[in-house]
């Protein structure tokens, strides 16, 4: 598995990271460590075996849909970067 | 008092030898005047007047198991109203609005909180290097790094500046750390501790789990730790033992197995310390016999597919928007994200959030995290199978004793082989405890102990026996010969 610019630029995408000139290359060898050592799994007899998710192959509990919990928006509001009016604020995305 | 372990200092509390508030003097103290090691965060403000309310409590026939106990928080933990970076820039001002329940349950049971310790950023790492916060320093040798991610923890109780702490082990992270440092550590049952509160990495397989001098000691602090949490629904449903109860119970014929690859990797000295380890075990009744783990070299490979992949998922909400770094000035909502991610993640986070990223994506999913999935299971089924025909496996912690601040920074490959005694647990979900078993060249070296799910009481007796008859667990830096 070969890493190279064109699939950190893509991967890069979807992990909503931006990739400076002089990181390119660290990112690259970063994921490509990686990978190569996962690599090793292709050497696995994997063939009939159920994929594991969970150490004890637990399923998910559902609880009772009832409200619990106290009303927090402010606090919750204030540990943003930029809050107003009991909204967060961010950049405008419509015009 | 400072070279006491938890339960006697519990003890000299309760006989009134000293009162809590002077045993938390005394270790603020110490704190500054150990300030090189880099060992905490923050430290909290208030603990002088929380130690004289627990001394208060105490006089008014308070007695909780750690009424007035100065502990350490690994700063994973969220504990209301301080600052929980996670080691990171991400984090540098975040405030937390409530309590883990690994806090507020130390909380219940009496402890106050010395402060946050040091780790790898999102504990991400073996070495304690990747902190925002700079590298904490091993108190056996301070130019060697103290392991990793809970390195703040585990070099906070060897060097004494407090006799518990709280950490979390997600591919090793609690056990590679104590054996660097000389102390004991325990990675509990998955489920065993609530994971509320506690910022993830890789869900799956982290966990929280005691660091403290002595078995006795993560015994006590396991108890308090552990029990099912309904906010935390991975948390499980099974009863805690009383751990401590179970120190002082003859524990019968015990058989212990050895996968004999892994002490053949070990170098000369340190596979020395395995063997006398091993007599030791067998002077108390133990008895020994081979066993296979035939997938277990897949495990470091498994773990960095499945740790990355959670991690790209689990982190994916450090946006910018709600909590965390923001990046100045941003035209547009992209950038928004793109750069407060950028600016405030370091190398190794965003290394295996790409790697993660990568094997989750559609054309990758099946040959990288399915497959990690599948020998997931294969390890699992493994342990199953050892633990029919043995009640313990006994391993080394780690490949190398503490290695050189600096040394591995460069080389991943080289730092991520550091797990390689302990993620196979971390995967299949098993309790280990790393204990003190000797030195090689001056420097600790531990021995770990795996047990059977849930049966966190049987390893913690065997090492209690173990120090029992051996004082490697009490040897402190400050006293080496």
């Amino acid at each position: 598995m070969k890493v190279d610019k064109e699939t950190v630029k893509g991967i890069a995408e979807l992990a909503n990271f931006r990739v400076e000139k002089k990181d390119e290359e660290d990112l690259i060898i970063g994921m490509q460590k990686i990978l190569e050592m996962a690599s090793a799994l292709n050497e696995a007899e994997t063939n009939g075996v159920a994929p594991m998710a969970n150490p004890h192959d637990a399923r998910q509990i559902l609880r009772d849909d009832v409200c619990r919990d106290v009303e927090q928006r402010d606090s919750f509001l204030a540990l943003s970067p930029l809050a107003a009016n009991g909204f967060f604020l961010v950049p405008k995305v419509v015009e | 008092m400072l070279d006491e372990t938890l339960t006697e200092q519990i003890k000299g509390i309760r006989d009134k030898k000293y009162s809590s508030a002077e045993l938390t003097e005394t270790l603020l103290d110490r704190i500054k005047e150990k300030s090189e090691l880099n060992c905490f965060i923050s430290t909290n403000d208030n603990i002088l007047e929380e130690a004289k309310a627990a001394d208060r409590e105490l006089k008014r026939g308070g007695n909780k198991t750690l009424l007035g106990i100065p502990i350490a928080h690994k700063d994973i933990f969220c504990a209301y109203g301080t600052k929980t970076t996670a080691g990171s820039r991400m984090l540098e001002n975040f405030v937390a609005p409530y309590d883990a329940t690994v806090v507020s349950n130390l909380k219940r049971a009496g402890a106050i909180s010395l402060g946050k310790t040091n780790m790898d950023e999102f504990a991400m790492g073996s070495s304690n290097e990747t902190s925002f916060f700079g590298p904490v320093r091993n108190p056996w040798d301070e130019t060697r790094v103290p392991g990793g991610s809970s390195g703040g923890s585990a070099a906070a109780v060897a060097a004494r500046l407090c006799s518990a702490a709280t950490g979390t082990d997600t591919g090793g992270s609690i056990r590679q750390p104590a054996s660097f440092c000389g102390i004991t550590g325990l990675k509990p049952t998955y489920g065993r501790v609530s994971r509320w509160g506690m910022i993830a990495y890789a869900s799956s397989l982290d966990q929280a789990g005691p660091m403290a001098l002595t078995a006795e000691d993560c015994a006590i602090m396991l108890k308090e730790m552990s029990g099912h949490d309904k906010k935390d629904s991975t948390s499980a449903q099974v009863a805690v033992d009383d751990y401590r109860a179970f120190l002082s119970r003859p524990l019968g014929k015990i058989k212990i197995g050895i996968f004999e690859p892994l002490m053949k990797e070990l170098d000369f000295a340190t596979s020395l310390v395995m063997e006398k380890t091993i007599e030791e075990l067998e002077k108390i009744g133990m008895t020994f016999t081979g066993i296979d783990l035939p997938n277990f070299s897949y495990a470091i490979p498994a773990y960095y597919v499945i740790a990355p992949a959670e991690c790209s998922a689990n982190l994916s909400r450090y946006d910018g928007v709600r909590f965390g770094y923001r990046c100045d000035g941003p035209s547009d909502l992209k950038e928004l994200y793109q750069r407060s991610r950028t600016e405030g993640l370091g190398r190794e986070v965003k290394n295996r959030i790409m790697a993660g990223t990568f094997a989750l994506t559609s054309g990758y999913y099946d040959a990288f995290y399915r497959k990690a999935q599948q020998v997931r299971r294969l390890i699992k089924n493994d342990f199953v199978e050892a633990f029919k025909k043995v009640d313990v496996i006994i391993a080394p912690a780690t490949p190398s004793t503490a290695f050189r601040l600096g040394e591995k920074a460069d080389d991943p490959k080289e730092m991520y082989l550091q797990d390689v005694y302990t993620t196979s647990s971390n995967l299949a979900g098993l309790p280990a405890l790393s204990m003190p078993a000797g030195f090689v060249n001056n420097l600790p070296v531990g021995a770990q102990l795996i047990g059977n799910y849930f049966d966190e009481a049987q390893i913690l007796s065997i090492a209690h026996q173990f120090q029992s008859i051996t004082d490697w667990h009490l040897t402190s830096p400050d006293k080496r010969t």
